[in-house]
């Protein structure tokens, strides 16, 4: 097989979502000496393997692309379906960027049980890249739940104090969403089966159903629990502070960076496409930019008053998906699109808060913020680089946090602008927990003694950190390759959506409902 | 080959299996009365009970060729029949492999404990395999007196007899109320033929009688599968008796309860489904919900494995009231994977015991996961996939029965099964927990994991993961099995709104 053809056909897809699970049983295997190479290498062949994604991925194409689609369970309509789209393209290579870096975060940190750690390490990844590529509504939950047991392994087995509490919230939080989205899966594939004739999980397939009515409310319901608690939206956020804080570094890493993304992204692939009807509908409409904006204001709030490090920034975390789903939910092309590459520049910065955190932690053993100060006297390369992580954060002009903000802000005010307004509030909130907490740490004054002999970065955590920072600099001067490959896929799907909203407001004529079904090429 | 039930001789071709299996028991028998006693070793005894396991599933494959005259015939020779038949023989043969050792270590070594186990068998085969009402009977009482007199077989355990005599006293208990509901339904159809009784007299002319005749049977029937609340006896039963009993108990015995079960109301009395409807819908919520809340507080793992038996008894109980060919495909696909699981859990749960049963707290498996690390592993692995986690056979056996009971109507039984599924989270999480996640408690004697023991786990773990990733296969013999076998009752009214075919 040539190069070319292995990056046109769906075998780099495969290879992604099935190496760090191949990688991860040999990791059970290795000789403990050769254990993190092993790791990191099996990392850096996934993120290189990856890479070129980004350019051989066709800009401007709404089709998917390495799509295929094999019978898997043929009697049940099930198949081996996967595709890459502008909404997964970029969450795919966040994520196989972040596992090198996982990998190199845990080098020092992970003293105990080294095989079994990095084994769930690559396994999540496996999950991860499946629900991201998956097309297939069976394979997608498989992969769903997937992320579920080595997610709980790494905060349960490497995390802090809480630990085992932390596990099993975030165990059966998750899953008790995702059960009744198993249901609607099923309602969904009775509804195929009724208006169709055969039998089919398939993802384009079920974009063909035209269901409308109560069961549309209720099927988007059920979606929209089990993607609301993953996001996390507002009232169901608590289990990620306990999560993130009991969570080892890289664990809290990959869950802030990557892991949370599985929720917005079931919206724009499933909840959204799958039920405009009830997607669109103004109630609903209102509740999730209200529920994203409480989201926004109420967790800077809470961050701002935290004295834990770990927890500020989980609440960051809160808040920045609030800016996600406002700008999914105002239904703007723009408003889509800065959603998606909002989620990527914070797994970013994000990402590396969690790893500057850590090598605090590493360095003191203790997340109090309390703790802290005067350490830009001390250590001077650590305290540049939080500073920066923390300005991209809050989403100065130059860093990459802005480009997504803004975008956000401007998508939502096209047809809402006082959301806008209280939107908006969220970027000046964002700057009054980020930067009290930079002073706190970085400057002011060296109040404890212990703190003196702190160590500057090592060789080895430049490496880390250093690629974050640049690519928080590339995507905030020059983010037009990544937001190229975003749109044809952000616009198909409000235009999707605006079809809908019209039909529904003309009286649905079956011209409408072929338009709807028919809006976009499908693989066959 | 196809037997039309003229000549008596038929009949003996029909039950070839069963009577393979029995000849073998009464074999047995006379083979350990005349052997030396007390060398302390009955192993020899059990690699015959292996061979006569053979042969039945040989005269089981023999016994797909055969073709039967009508449906109505007192032995049905149908796929439902074979397919149940080589869960039984599978799971016989998986207990009689997890036996070897432990009835060495805990010194009950008399020879019966294998031809009891036959003995049981033939009568779970005759259970699942007739349409005779006083066929089915006969078949309850043989397996059940086996079974109760194997939960009180290690004699020298006061538990043991306990749960040997709660279970006899209940078991009988529910035998009456069976006879009761059996008699009845023949006073008022005249016929103990399940093929044909619903004929007999006709799904719009039910009167009460009849309605009482079903409501006995089905607290009969959930005596036997442990529904609640007729599942007291259940935890005690499952504690008390010797582990590869207990498995045997969870999969073989509560599986062939269900095969008759299912015969009875869905094949046979299929037409009478909204007068039944009713009850087992509540025995489905109950036996979901009641027993996951309880697991909760266990702390014995044989308990809560019990606990867990009961609720999978729930689960079940949905694919049951689903009452189409998804409905008993998927109890079908279930069972397997189920007596896959629970048998690999129990197996590790045997061992890991240690001499005289000492430690079975869930304290015991404290950081199991790093000394142990392949029992705990395949010990994760069986309680992932009871609790229905993808990628194993428990996750795919639950979204069939999820399926049955969409494609059913029963959203409103969908929905609880999950979130009981949800609540089961919390306590097979507690096991894992306790295994990777606390600090090792301090080291004991070392165990033995002996070949036989060994090779049933294997067989387990593969089946457990190879349903999981690549379920076709089974899912289309599963369904093959259940071809036409609603066939005589197939003019029911489908209550669902969304439900094809």
């Amino acid at each position: 097989m040539s190069l070319a053809n292995f990056y046109s056909s769906h075998w780099v897809v495969t290879f992604l979502v099935f190496f760090p699970a191949v990688a991860g049983i040999a990791c059970l295997f290795i000789p403990k000496g050769w254990l993190k190479q092993f790791a990191f290498g099996a990392g850096m062949v996934e993120f290189l393997v990856s890479l070129p994604m980004f350019w051989t991925f066709q800009v401007g194409r709404v089709e998917y692309q390495n799509f295929v689609s094999i019978p898997w369970i043929p009697d049940w309509g099930i198949s081996y379906s996967l595709g890459v789209d502008g909404i997964s393209i970029l969450l795919i290579l966040l994520t196989t960027f972040l596992l090198p870096i996982s990998v190199l975060v845990s080098w020092e940190q992970i003293n105990t049980k080294e095989r079994a750690y990095y084994a769930m390490l690559l396994v999540l990844v496996t999950g991860i890249l499946g629900v991201f590529v998956a097309m297939d509504l069976f394979l997608f939950y498989v992969f769903w739940e997937i992320t579920l047991i080595p997610m709980y392994f790494l905060i349960g087995v490497w995390g802090h104090e809480r630990r085992i509490y932390a596990a099993v919230k975030f165990f059966l939080f998750t899953a008790f969403g995702s059960l009744l989205m198993l249901v609607a899966i099923l309602v969904l594939f009775w509804v195929h089966l009724d208006q169709f004739g055969f039998a089919s999980m398939a993802y384009p397939e079920m974009l063909r159903l035209n269901i409308g009515g109560a069961m549309e409310f209720w099927l988007f319901a059920a979606f929209a629990l089990a993607f609301a608690i993953k996001v996390p939206m507002f009232p169901f956020h608590t289990w990620l502070p306990d999560a993130h804080v009991e969570a080892p570094t890289a664990g809290s890493v990959i869950l802030a960076a990557v892991l949370l993304k599985m929720g917005v992204y079931g919206f724009l692939r499933f909840a959204i496409p799958l039920f405009p009807g009830a997607a669109l509908d103004p109630s609903v409409v209102m509740t999730m930019l209200v529920l994203g904006l409480i989201g926004i204001t109420y967790a800077a709030w809470v961050a701002a008053m935290q004295p834990n490090l770990k927890k500020l920034i989980a609440y960051t975390s809160v808040a920045h998906l609030g800016f996600v789903m406002v700008g999914t939910f105002a239904f703007t092309s723009m408003g889509v699109a800065g959603g998606v590459l909002q989620m990527v520049n914070h797994g970013i910065s994000t990402g590396a808060l969690f790893i500057l955190a850590g090598f605090l932690y590493q360095r003191r053993h203790t997340y109090e913020i309390a703790e802290y100060g005067g350490l830009a006297k001390i250590v001077p390369v650590f305290s540049t680089a939080l500073v920066i992580t923390a300005l991209a954060s809050i989403g100065l002009p130059g860093l990459n946090g802005f480009v997504g903000e803004f975008m956000i802000l401007v998508g939502a005010f096209l047809r809402y602008p006082w959301v806008t307004l209280v939107a908006a509030t969220g970027v000046v909130f964002a700057a009054y927990y980020m930067l009290p907490m930079i002073r706190r740490v970085v400057w002011n004054d060296v109040t404890i003694e212990e703190n003196r002999g702190l160590l500057d970065l090592s060789r080895l955590e430049l490496a880390i950190i250093v690629p974050l920072l640049l690519l928080m600099v590339l995507m905030g001067v020059y983010p037009k390759p990544f937001i190229d490959r975003v749109s044809a896929s952000s616009d198909w799907l409000v235009e999707r959506i605006e079809v809908v909203a019209e039909q529904r407001s003309g009286g649905a004529s079956d011209v409408a409902a072929a338009d709807i079904t028919e809006s976009r090429p499908r693989n066959r | 080959m196809q037997l039309d039930f003229i000549s008596h001789l038929d009949y003996l071709w029909a039950l070839l299996p069963e009577a393979v299996l029995a000849t073998g028991a009464l074999v047995l028998l006379i083979i350990d009365g005349f052997s030396r006693r007390g060398d302390g070793d009955n192993r020899g005894v059990g690699w015959g009970a292996m061979l006569f396991l053979a042969l039945a599933m040989a005269a089981n494959i023999w016994l797909m060729g055969v073709e039967e005259v009508g449906t109505t015939g007192m032995v049905a020779i149908d796929g439902f029949r074979i397919f149940t038949n080589f869960i039984f023989l599978g799971a016989g043969a998986l207990t009689v492999l997890i036996s070897f050792d432990y009835n060495v270590r805990e010194d009950m070594t008399d020879g019966e404990y294998y031809a009891l186990l036959l003995f049981a068998l033939v009568g779970m085969m005759i259970l699942a395999g007739s349409r005779d009402l006083i066929l089915i009977f006969l078949g309850f009482e043989l397996m059940s007196i086996a079974v109760y007199v194997l939960v009180g077989f290690n004699r020298k355990d006061p538990r043991s007899a306990e749960a040997s005599l709660k279970y006899f006293l209940l078991g009988a208990f529910a035998s009456a109320f069976l006879l009761y509901g059996m008699a009845l339904l023949l006073g008022t159809s005249g016929t103990t033929n399940i093929g044909l009784m619903s004929l007999m007299v006709g799904a719009d002319s039910v009167g009460i009688l009849t309605i009482a005749g079903l409501a006995l049977l089905a607290i009969g029937f959930g005596f036997k599968v442990s529904a609640v609340p007729f599942h007291i006896w259940t935890p005690d039963a499952y504690e008390g008796a010797p582990t590869p009993v207990t498995a045997f108990l969870g999969a073989a015995v509560k599986g062939a309860a269900f095969a008759a079960f299912i015969r009875i109301f869905v094949v046979g009395l299929g037409d009478f489904h909204p007068y039944w409807e009713t009850i087992i819908w509540w025995f489905a919520v109950l036996t979901m919900m009641l027993p996951n809340l309880m697991a909760l507080v266990q702390n014995n793992i044989k308990r809560l494995l019990a606990y867990s038996s009961i609720a999978h008894a729930g689960y079940l109980l949905v694919a049951l009231i689903s009452a189409n060919e998804s409905g008993m495909a998927s109890f079908l696909f279930y069972l397997v994977a189920y007596t896959a699981m629970i048998v690999g859990a129990f197996a590790i749960v045997l061992v890991l015991a240690g001499k005289g049963d000492k430690y079975q707290q869930l304290s015991d498996y404290n950081g199991l996961g790093w000394t142990r690390p392949w029992a705990a592993a395949i010990l994760a692995l069986f309680l992932v996939s009871l609790a229905g986690l993808p990628p194993t056979a428990g996750f795919v056996g639950k979204f069939y029965i999820l399926r049955a009971a969409v494609e059913a109507g029963y959203l409103n039984l969908a929905v609880v099964l999950v979130v009981s599924t949800l609540i089961s989270y919390y306590y097979y999480l507690r096991v894992i927990v306790n295994m990777y996640m606390k600090p090792a408690a301090e080291p004991r004697e070392s165990v033995t994991w002996a070949g036989s023991l060994r090779t049933a786990l294997v067989i387990c773990a593969i089946v457990t993961i190879l349903m999981g990733l690549f379920p076709s296969w089974p899912l289309l013999k599963a369904r093959q099995s259940v071809d036409g076998l609603r066939q005589v009752a197939a003019h029911v009214t489908d209550p669902s709104p969304i439900a094809r075919n």
